[in-house]
């Protein structure tokens, strides 16, 4: 079978430490994964003030600069845009601050070839319990998440806010339309449960961040639960709405 | 009905300001006219002081000032929801624009590069 084209989507915002070793990285994964997929790699600039498209440029890479700050739910559709209108076959996304290893991409690949021929592939930490397994009261917040949308969409993924994540046909076709802009990973899950996608979940390891710091700490923290908890439900409320059945 | 005089003027003068505005194209016609038509009213509510004596208790108010009060933060109120609709509906847009403008200049980029004699052939597939 011919090997599938790939997009990597690099979402940055003032990554510049971070993004050569990562790069370098994908360089590897490039040629280690091309019997089976032919990858190419976009980094998305969410607006960094630091030297991030610049480096992004100087090697190479397709650089996607967006003019003002739209987090990492602009930032992530933006490349899956691009993806779908190039016409990929998959887009993978992976954070620019290090945390998911290149080398962990065939996993993913493989799962999606698998014969589940799942349309959303997420990497999972959880599953084995290798690697960076964030901190506890993270893990508290993870498993509240885990556990609502196993009650409101009937989705298990152990993981839900992985930003590791391969993305079929089928969900890239589906988030060019509509993707959550703002703390974006579980509400999508929802969405693409309420789409009928097949969302499949792969054990991998990830890393600390390289640089940076999160962006989810102390009051925002507190923020992202009450946000996505109330975006998952009005996802699940749009869709058991009787008039959207009907459309 | 003196007692609400000054309300009015304040009102009328809100009004003014936001034509003023209007003037110099500080804000839009669309976005500020149930602003304006808001402020206009309550401004000419003074003069229908004599009937609301007989509205306010049928209205379950005790005092007019109550209802005038009430009715305003209501309107208020309204208004504000009908501003952050608005908003939200540019923020959309906003973000739509800012990744096609992104998408564009990618686009861009490419096809300098391809016209470019020092393209870097080695680097291009990655």
């Amino acid at each position: 079978m011919a090997p599938r084209r790939l997009l990597v989507i690099v979402p940055c915002l003032n990554e510049e430490e971070s993004l050569p070793g990562l790069l370098d990285q994908l360089e590897t994964a490039r040629e280690v994964l091309r019997p089976k997929a032919l990858l190419d790699v976009l980094v998305v600039d969410d607006g960094s003030v630091d030297r991030t498209s610049e480096i992004a440029r100087s090697r190479g890479v397709r650089v996607a600069r967006l003019c003002r700050n739209l987090g990492i739910g602009g930032a992530v559709q933006t490349g899956l845009r691009l993806a779908a209108r190039d016409n990929y076959d998959w887009a993978m996304q992976i954070d620019g601050d290090g945390q998911h290893p290149p080398a962990e991409l065939a996993k993913l690949i493989d799962a999606a070839e698998g014969p589940d021929r799942p349309d959303l592939v997420i990497g999972s930490r959880f599953l084995e319990r290798e690697g960076f397994q964030s901190t506890r009261l993270r893990r508290v917040g993870i498993s509240w998440l885990s556990f609502l949308l196993r009650v409101s969409v009937g989705i298990r993924v152990a993981d839900p806010t992985s930003g590791f994540r391969l993305f079929g046909k089928r969900a890239l076709l589906l988030f060019d339309e509509v993707y959550p802009y703002d703390y974006p990973e579980p509400e999508s899950l929802a969405i693409a449960r309420a789409a009928s996608l097949k969302v499949l979940e792969v054990p991998v390891q990830m890393q600390q961040r390289q640089g940076g710091q999160s962006s989810i700490f102390g009051f925002k923290a507190g923020y992202y639960m009450v946000k996505v908890t109330i975006a998952v439900l009005l996802t699940v409320g749009r869709n058991a709405h009787p008039w959207r059945k009907q459309r | 009905m003196e007692r609400y005089g000054i309300f009015s003027v304040i009102c009328f003068a809100y009004a003014v300001a936001i034509f003023w505005m209007l003037f110099r194209k500080r804000v839009t016609l669309q976005s500020s006219l149930m602003y304006l038509l808001l402020m206009v009213g309550l401004g000419s509510a003074f003069v229908a002081l004599h009937y609301v004596p007989d509205l306010v208790p049928m209205l379950g108010f005790v005092l007019p000032a109550n209802l005038f009060f009430s009715a305003s933060i209501a309107t208020l109120a309204f208004l504000h929801l009908s501003g952050l609709v608005a908003m939200s509906r540019l923020e959309e847009r906003s973000t739509t624009l800012v990744q096609e403008v992104a998408l564009l200049q990618e686009q861009i980029d490419r096809i300098n590069e391809q016209r470019s004699p020092n393209r870097r052939d080695d680097l291009g597939g990655l």
